[in-house]
């Protein structure tokens, strides 16, 4: 009966804890939240040490000799174009090229998991009503936060020592391989106490999510602009906590004081979070919503569906705008770039299909921004799933709204949102790639606008799947991310398994990559085309038909 | 056809189930046109899961429905257009205002153009206290429910359908609540209003349905129901007499020294009255039975506790 007492003495000891906020019931919060986030934090491991071991491996694999990896070092330091996206590389080792490769990118993923596991944790369960059933209970004001920060170091600890022990196994130093992992961890950190404060600061989650996401998005764009080139303004690389990791120099200079920095930052965001949480009542905010207006202009599905996904819908079509641009910069140099490695070059043409590099490339990229605007398709619908599944479906069926109008209310985004997306993506693509090479609105320009825009009917189709599946068996709803996962492997990977074609063809991607930026795949754009509309016509009378879900 | 015509709901023989779980089991239900029909039953009963088979949410596995003289399933928008539902669960759009969701819900059920009259808008958000320019994710339950109420009855529709529409409002607008339901159903609408806050159908409802396992158990005006059911009878006595939980319809019998309570059937009232009577009374008090006691009594599934020889226990 040792439970009993356990309570009562918990407020005893921990009261002091966090001088202002009482810290009772923390472990309990702390196991529960590591059971509430268990999956998502294991997807985040996965992702981040698989990318670090296959990193290794893949550069040991392409460039076996030093001096092949400083030639392809060289080459990249001269071009901007790269460094800006990945960093710069202190060490042409495997070691080195791995920290370069995956030091930032891996930061900022760890980032992401930190900024979306804390804010679940405290300001998604404010919201949703649940913590303040929570805070009836004897748990101290600051169990929450505290809980949840330990979740999310938990984690980003964890894949820290993963991802030095997968370098270490890999045959790199043991140094740079501690530090390499430490500088993802200590990244992650600083953005969770980051995502502390707005969560402070936010009353909703997606706000708080947001300006945490969007600072992580400006850390990354300032670091970009020191790492522009070497004649960019090097220092600015100290005002970005990205910049700091890749200061950490990893497998070259190896700055553990850095490392130490970072996490004094994370510790000192931590307690800025603390501060604004001891003056808050539970389930405000520092910033709360403000009024708005006491009648209403909307008075349509239409109206409303375009009120909610308006701004996902802009910044989807800047998003990849922006892409597109970074994309038509970067086609052209890789012929030059890839030419010392001949492993690279096979793979590229392998993932593509084109005879020149280039155009494999430019179709390459479109395969990939397609799979991005496909994710956008398929979330749409995942909007209509979630406006069903919290029961305001219901509340809008019980009006005079047919069940198409609100099923086409979400289709119509479905089919405008990423085709508005490719399109720009394909003029920025076009447009970068033809001011580089031929002039602006020659066959460059063509390529580039086409590599992205036939991409738009393989997004209409993975829409009108989710659409087929929300119609037909709502339950089943996470299955299509795993179909949408099935086809991108089936196509990115399956030609290098040399899988049987039929079984590569069940992927719609597998149908416009490949030669499709020199001439536009009529039949299997047609073929596309066909699909989407049975599939919706489908989906169309089967959500006339079913039970409308209740919550 | 004449009986017809006034019935504005009726649900004969209707089945539905979700997998293995009969949600639904042979459900009859009346409501006349004019009424405030009480629908009665706890969580789980399947009033929920009838009211949106009336709304054409859910598609009835057999039975038949009619709504407002139209099929509920087949006819769902053009008799959205005559009715207006308040969910028991209200879940509203958290960037939206409340008087934003006001707008946008009538403006939907009228189904195209204005929304309705602005004045009874305004004056109902007067009377229920709602604060309009609030986003709806700022809002308690009590809050969201507001809107949803105010949403409904600015429709000036023929028929409410109102699913434990005051679980989360305090007693004061509860009271305004009731006092708005009269005066809808003054001006001629019907009202559907499932509940299990026994007090508000007492004072509202013209007529009662109650549910149990998906299937109205009884149904009839509360004066009906009451003649079903037992009278509750206190007596102080001189003494106890012998026997009186062998009397037939005698139930829940409970004596404390000289003081007697019990429930009786009402056909058996008089062996009850004479017995207690032999005894000496020195006070009598009988009552119908509260809607809680009928419910209680519905709802007591394993049965009613024999009146057993430990019949003194507290």
């Amino acid at each position: 009966m040792s439970t009993a007492a356990a309570p009562s003495s918990d407020v005893d000891r921990s009261s002091a804890g966090l001088g202002i906020l009482p810290l009772a019931g923390f472990a309990a919060l702390y196991r529960f939240g590591l059971r509430r986030e268990r999956l998502p934090l294991l997807a985040w491991t996965y992702g981040i040490v698989a990318s670090v071991a296959a990193t290794v491996v893949a550069f040991r694999n392409l460039y076996p000799n030093p001096a092949e990896r400083a030639q392809f070092a060289e080459s990249l330091r001269g071009n901007p174009v790269f460094t800006v996206i990945t960093g710069p590389i202190w060490s042409s080792s495997i070691g080195g090229l791995t920290a370069w490769r995956m030091g930032l990118l891996g930061s900022a993923l760890a980032a992401l998991a930190g900024i979306f596991t804390v804010v679940r944790r405290t300001r998604s369960e404010e919201e949703s009503g649940r913590a303040e059933l929570l805070a009836s209970t004897p748990i101290g004001r600051g169990a929450a936060l505290a809980a949840a920060l330990a979740c999310a170091g938990t984690a980003l600890v964890g894949i820290g020592v993963l991802v030095a022990v997968v370098c270490v196994v890999g045959g790199e130093p043991l140094g740079g391989s501690a530090l390499l992992g430490a500088v993802i961890a200590a990244s992650g950190l600083v953005f969770a106490g980051l995502a502390a404060v707005t969560a402070q600061v936010f009353d909703s989650a997606r706000s708080a999510m947001g300006a945490a996401g969007a600072l992580l998005g400006l850390s990354f764009a300032i670091r970009g602009v020191a790492d522009s080139g070497s004649s960019g303004p090097q220092w600015l690389r100290w005002l970005s906590p990205l910049g700091w990791a890749e200061e950490v120099r990893a497998f070259a200079d190896n700055r553990v004081w850095v490392v130490a920095l970072t996490v004094a930052l994370a510790v000192a965001l931590v307690a800025v979070a603390v501060a604004l949480l001891a003056h808050r009542d539970v389930g405000l905010s520092l910033l709360p919503a403000r009024p708005g207006p006491a009648t209403g202009r909307l008075r349509s599905v239409p109206g409303l569906v375009v009120r909610s996904l308006r701004g996902t819908a802009i910044a989807w079509c800047l998003a990849l705008l922006a892409y597109g641009a970074v994309n038509g910069a970067i086609v052209d140099s890789a012929d030059g770039l890839l030419s010392g490695s001949a492993g690279m070059r096979e793979a590229l043409t392998q993932l593509g299909g084109a005879d020149v590099l280039t155009q494999a490339v430019l179709s390459a990229v479109g395969t990939v921004t397609g799979l991005l605007a496909a994710i956008a398709a398929i979330s749409v619908v995942g909007r209509l799933a979630a406006e069903e599944s919290n029961g305001r479906a219901e509340l809008l069926l019980s009006t005079a709204v047919t069940r198409f109008r609100l099923q086409s209310g979400y289709l119509v985004p479905m089919l405008l949102i990423p085709a508005a997306a490719l399109t720009l993506s394909g003029l920025a693509c076009g447009l970068v790639h033809g001011i580089r090479t031929d002039g602006a609105f020659g066959p460059a320009f063509r390529a580039g606008l086409q590599a992205m825009m036939v991409q738009i009917p393989v997004t209409w189709t993975f829409g009108a799947l989710a659409a087929l599946v929300h119609a037909l068996r709502p339950s089943w709803w996470p299955a299509i991310w795993a179909v949408f996962a099935g086809c991108v492997l089936l196509t990115m990977i399956g030609p290098s398994l040399q899988l049987p074609q039929w079984l590569l063809d069940v992927s719609p991607l597998t149908h416009v990559t490949g030669p499709a930026v020199t001439q536009i795949p009529w039949t299997a754009v047609g073929v596309l085309l066909v699909m989407t509309a049975a599939l919706l016509a489908v989906a169309v009378v089967g959500f006339r038909r079913r039970d409308v879900l209740s919550r | 056809m004449g009986a017809d015509a006034e019935l504005v709901i009726e649900m004969r023989d209707v089945d539905k189930s979700f997998g293995s779980v009969h949600a639904l089991n042979k459900l009859n239900l009346q409501v006349r046109r004019g009424e405030v029909h009480g629908f009665l039953g706890p969580n789980g009963a399947g009033k929920s899961t009838a009211i949106r088979v009336l709304l054409g949410l859910l598609h009835a596995d057999a039975g038949r429905s009619r709504l407002l003289g139209g099929d509920p399933w087949t006819d769902a928008v053009s008799l959205h257009r005559r009715l207006a539902y308040v969910p028991g669960d209200v879940t509203l759009w958290p960037s939206l205002t409340g008087g934003e969701v006001i707008d946008l819900l009538t403006s939907l059920r009228s189904g195209r153009g204005a929304p309705t009259n602005a004045g009874r808008r305004d004056e109902l958000i007067e009377r229920f206290q709602l604060d309009p320019k609030r986003k709806c994710r700022t809002y308690s339950k009590g809050n969201r429910q507001k809107v949803a109420i105010i949403a409904a009855l600015a429709s000036e529709v023929e028929l409410l359908v109102l699913d434990e529409p005051t679980s989360g409002l305090d007693p004061l607008m509860e009271a305004v609540f009731q006092q708005c339901i009269r005066q809808a159903v003054g001006s001629g609408s019907t009202v559907l209003l499932s509940s299990h806050i026994l007090s508000e159908v007492e004072s509202l409802g013209d007529r009662v349905s109650i549910i149990a396992g998906g299937t109205v158990v009884e149904s009839g005006t509360l004066a009906q129901l009451r003649h079903l059911t037992r009278t509750s009878v206190q007596a102080q006595l001189d003494r106890v007499p012998a026997g009186l939980s062998e009397l037939p319809g005698v139930h829940d019998l409970r004596v404390e020294h000289t003081r007697v309570s019990l429930s009786v059937d009402s056909n058996e009232l008089g062996k009850v009255l004479a017995a207690l009577t032999s005894a000496g009374v020195q006070t009598l008090t009988s009552r119908p039975p509260t809607l809680e006691e009928l419910f209680l009594r519905h709802y007591d599934q394993p049965g009613d506790p024999a009146p057993s020889p430990s019949a003194d226990q507290q």
